[in-house]
C-alpha cells in the first residue's frame, strides 16, 4: 500500500496537484509495472519456466522487497527442483545397475512376501531362479508358491522359510536337490525384511550354487583316502623289507661294521661283533677311532684310520688284519664308500671275513708244495751229480755207447728238475709270490743265451736255427726269468717243428723291445689260440700230444711276461707256422704292490 | 789244493761232490749236521766251506751266521747248496756273507768252477 505523507495544505494544494500528475506518473512506473512483470514472472512458473525471474530491482522499496522475495522463492523452486530432477535420474540409474546385476548372477535370487497368514509368495525372481524353477518371475509373480512349484519343492523350500521366520534373523545353510543329472548342491541364504510394524513381511534368497565345488572336495577326500590308502600299504611294504634286510644283516656270516664319514659307528651285526670282540650295542653310537684305540691291543689294525681318507674319496680299502690271542685270527676287512641318492660318500661299509682257515691253508698248501719240490729235487741231485761223474770220465774211461746212454738218462733229469721248478713257479704265481729282480737286461745277452742252449737241439732235428742279437737293445727286467720265458718258446717250437726252421730275434718297438720266436711248424688252430696261455692247456694236435709237456710253459711265461708290464702275441697260420712276439717295456711296469683299489 | 769242508746232510750228494772235489785235487773234510761242521771248522781250519742250507741240528744259515761271529772263521769263504731256490733266500744267503749260493740240482762241474773262483 502506498502510503502518502501530507503536511500543509495551503502548499499541498499546488504541491498536491503536481504531486498527483507525478505520482501517477511514479505510480505508473514503480506500481503499475513491477506488479506487471511480477505478475507475468507468476504465470511463466506456473507454465513450468523455473528460470522465470520477476527482473524487477529496487531494494527497500515494499514492491521491491516483494520482487525480491519472490525471486528468492523462485530461485528455490528451481533449485529444488532440478535436485529432484537429479535424485530421479540417480535413482533410475541405480535401479538400473541392480536390475543388471540380479539379472546376470550366476546366483539365484529370490524374493518372497510372506502374508501376515504365513503364506509365501512370489516376489520376483532373477534368470538363474527362473532357468532353475522353469518359470518365468513375470508369470507366477504374486502366487503362493504351493501354486506353481512342484508339491515336493514347495514342502521343501516352506520349511526353509519357516525356519528364517521361526530364527528372526538371517540363516544360510546347504541343501542338496536331486537332478536328473545327478545332485546339485547349493548354499542358500535367506535374509529377512521387516516392516514398520516389525512383521516380517519379505525373505530375500540367495542361493550359491555349489555344486563343482563338492564334487571337488569329494574328489580331494577320496584322493586323500587313496593317498592314505597307498601311504599305509608302502609302509608294510617297506617295514617287511628293512625287517628282511635286519634279518639278513643280523645273519649273515660276514661281519658287517658301518660307519659314518663324521666317524660314528652306525651299524655292527653281531658276527662283526665277534669278530672284533666287541658287543654290538656297547658300540654303536660311539666313535670308531675310539673303539679302536680301545681295541688296539688285540686288534691290530693299522689302516683302520686311513680308511676315511680313502672312502671319502670314493675308493675302496682293503686288508687283513690279526684280531685276538693266543691263537690270532686273521680278519679281512674291505672298506667300501656308501653313497648317498645323489653321489656324495656319507658313510663307510666295512665287510669283515674270518679267513684264519683259509690262510691256514694256503699256508700249508704252500708248505706243501715248497716241502715237495725239494724233496724231489734232492734225490735229482745225486741222479743228476752220479750221471755226471760217469759221463765226464771221474769214475773211469766209457765207450761211446754208454756216454750216450748215460746222457739221456742225464737229459731226462734235467727235464725233471725243470718240471719240478715250473710247478713251484705256477704255485708261486698263483700266490703271488714271484719276485722279480729289476736290473738292466741285455737283450742280445738273453737271446744269445738261449740260441747257445738250443741250437744243437734243433740242428740235431735237421732244423735251421737263425738268431738276430742287436746290440744296444736292454730293458729293466730279471734276466733270468727272461731267459726262462725265451727257453721256454724256442724249446717249443723246436719239439713241434718237424721241417723247416726256428729262429729267435729281437727288435726294438715303440720305447720298449720286441722277442720274436718263430717256426714253420704246424701252426695253432683258432680254437687252441684262446686257451693257448691257459694253466694245464695241452692242445689236441697229434704232435703236441706226443712231445709231452705238462702244459705249464706258456702259462709261466705269460705271467712272467705280465709282471714285466709286457705282453705276448702270436700269429700263427695252419700249416706255415707260428710266431710269437714278446713286448716288454723298456722300465719295469705292472700293478704296484699294495692294498689300495682305487675305483 | 785246498782244504774244504762239506757240510751236507744227504749222503748221496755228499758222497757225489765229495769224489768230485777229490778228483779235482782237493782234501776234504765231512760233516753231515751243522754244530759237526761249525765244530770242524774251528778244529781243522778249512780254506773253503760248502754249506747246504737244509741241515740238522743248526741249518746253513745258522751256521754261516756263527762262523760271520767268529773273528777266526770270518774269512773263509763259504758256498751255500740248497734246493730252495727263491730270490729272497739267494739274496738272505749272500747277505748273510755268502760268496756264492748254488741251486739243486747242479752241475758238479759248475760247482769245481766256482769253488776255484772263491779260492783264488
Amino acid at each position: 500500500m502506498v502510503a502518502m505523507k501530507s503536511s500543509f495544505l495551503a502548499r499541498l494544494a499546488v504541491i498536491a496537484a503536481v504531486a498527483m500528475v507525478a505520482a501517477l506518473e511514479f505510480g505508473r512506473r514503480s506500481l503499475l509495472r513491477p506488479l506487471d512483470a511480477l505478475l507475468s514472472a507468476v504465470q511463466r512458473i506456473a507454465a513450468g519456466d523455473h528460470a522465470a525471474r520477476s527482473g524487477v530491482a529496487g531494494a527497500g522499496t515494499p514492491l521491491g522487497e516483494l520482487a525480491r522475495t519472490f525471486d528468492d522463492m523462485a530461485a528455490n523452486m528451481e533449485r529444488q527442483a532440478g535436485e529432484q530432477q537429479r535424485s530421479a535420474t540417480a535413482l533410475h540409474e541405480s535401479e538400473e545397475v541392480l536390475r543388471h546385476v540380479i539379472e546376470s548372477s550366476s546366483d539365484r535370487l529370490f524374493l518372497i512376501d510372506v502374508t501376515p497368514e504365513g503364506g509365501f509368495r512370489f516376489a520376483g525372481f532373477n534368470d538363474a531362479h527362473e532357468r532353475r524353477l522353469g518359470l518365468a518371475s513375470a508369470d507366477v509373480y504374486g502366487q503362493y508358491i504351493e501354486e506353481s512349484l512342484p508339491k515336493e519343492l514347495a514342502r521343501i523350500d516352506s520349511a526353509s522359510y519357516q525356519r528364517c521366520l521361526a530364527a528372526g534373523h538371517t540363516i544360510s545353510y546347504d541343501e542338496t536337490l536331486a537332478d536328473p543329472a545327478g545332485p546339485s548342491h547349493f548354499h542358500t541364504t535367506l535374509i529377512p525384511v521387516a516392516d514398520a510394524s516389525h512383521r516380517i513381511h519379505r525373505i530375500v534368497g540367495v542361493a550359491h550354487d555349489v555344486t563343482d565345488q563338492r564334487r571337488t572336495e569329494e574328489q580331494y577326500v577320496r584322493h586323500q583316502e587313496h593317498l592314505e590308502e597307498l601311504v599305509k600299504e608302502r609302509t608294510k611294504e617297506l617295514s617287511a623289507v628293512t625287517t628282511r634286510l635286519q634279518e639278513v644283516f643280523a645273519s649273515t656270516s660276514d661281519g658287517i661294521l658301518v660307519v659314518d664319514l663324521p666317524g660314528w659307528v652306525t651299524a655292527l651285526n653281531p658276527q662283526g661283533g665277534a669278530l672284533l670282540g666287541v658287543v654290538p650295542a656297547d658300540v654303536i653310537g660311539r666313535s670308531f677311532d675310539a673303539l679302536l684305540l680301545e681295541l688296539k691291543d688285540s686288534v691290530h689294525w693299522t689302516q683302520g684310520s686311513q680308511l676315511f681318507a680313502a672312502v671319502e674319496n670314493g675308493r675302496d680299502l682293503e686288508g687283513e688284519f690279526e684280531v685276538g690271542s693266543p691263537k690270532p685270527k686273521t680278519v679281512r676287512w674291505r672298506a667300501r664308500p656308501t653313497r648317498h641318492a645323489g653321489g656324495g660318500t656319507v658313510a663307510a661299509t666295512i665287510t669283515l671275513q674270518d679267513v684264519t682257515r683259509e690262510r691256514e691253508v694256503e699256508r700249508l698248501k704252500e708248505d706243501f708244495v715248497s716241502t715237495v719240490s725239494h724233496e724231489l729235487r734232492t734225490p735229482l741231485t745225486a741222479i743228476n751229480g752220479h750221471l755226471e761223474l760217469v759221463i765226464d770220465g771221474d769214475a773211469g774211461p766209457i765207450n761211446d755207447l754208454q756216454h750216450r746212454f748215460l746222457d739221456v738218462a742225464r737229459v731226462n733229469t734235467t727235464r725233471l728238475a725243470a718240471l719240478i721248478n715250473d710247478v713251484l713257479d705256477v704255485e708261486q704265481m698263483g700266490a703271488d709270490k714271484i719276485e722279480l729282480r729289476h736290473e738292466p737286461v741285455d737283450l742280445a745277452d738273453v737271446i744269445t743265451k738261449v740260441a747257445e742252449t738250443f741250437r744243437l737241439e734243433a740242428e740235431a732235428k735237421g732244423l735251421a736255427f737263425r738268431m738276430l742279437a742287436p746290440a744296444g737293445l736292454a730293458v729293466v727286467g730279471d734276466r733270468d726269468r727272461l731267459i726262462q720265458v725265451v727257453s721256454n718258446l724256442v724249446s717249443n717250437a723246436i719239439k713241434y717243428t718237424t721241417t723247416g726252421e726256428v729262429g729267435v730275434a729281437g727288435e726294438a718297438a715303440g720305447s720298449g723291445v720286441d722277442i720274436i720266436v718263430s717256426d714253420t711248424g704246424p701252426g695253432i688252430s683258432a680254437e687252441d689260440r684262446g686257451r693257448l696261455f691257459d694253466k694245464f692247456f695241452r692242445s689236441d694236435q697229434r704232435v703236441v700230444r706226443k712231445a709231452g709237456g705238462t702244459g705249464l710253459g706258456l702259462f709261466i711265461a705269460k705271467g712272467i711276461v705280465d709282471r714285466h708290464g709286457g705282453s705276448i702275441v702270436v700269429e700263427t697260420a695252419p700249416g706255415v707256422g707260428t710266431k710269437f712276439r714278446v713286448h716288454l717295456p723298456s722300465g719295469l711296469g705292472g700293478s704296484p704292490d699294495g692294498e689300495d683299489t682305487p675305483r | 789244493m785246498a782244504k774244504i769242508l762239506l757240510a751236507e746232510d744227504e749222503p748221496h750228494i755228499g758222497d757225489m761232490v765229495a769224489f768230485k772235489l777229490t778228483n779235482s785235487g782237493h782234501e776234504v773234510i765231512r760233516a753231515a749236521s751243522g754244530d759237526v761242521a761249525l765244530d770242524l771248522a774251528g778244529s781243522d781250519r778249512p780254506d773253503l766251506i760248502v754249506l747246504d742250507v737244509m741241515m740238522p741240528v743248526l741249518d746253513g744259515f745258522e751256521v754261516l751266521a756263527a762262523l760271520k761271529r767268529d773273528t777266526s772263521l770270518q774269512a773263509i769263504p763259504v758256498i751255500m747248496l740248497t734246493a730252495k731256490g727263491q730270490e729272497r733266500d739267494v739274496l738272505n744267503g749272500l747277505a748273510e756273507g755268502a760268496v756264492d749260493y748254488i741251486v739243486k740240482p747242479f752241475s758238479l762241474k759248475e760247482l769245481v768252477a766256482r769253488i776255484d773262483g772263491a779260492l783264488r
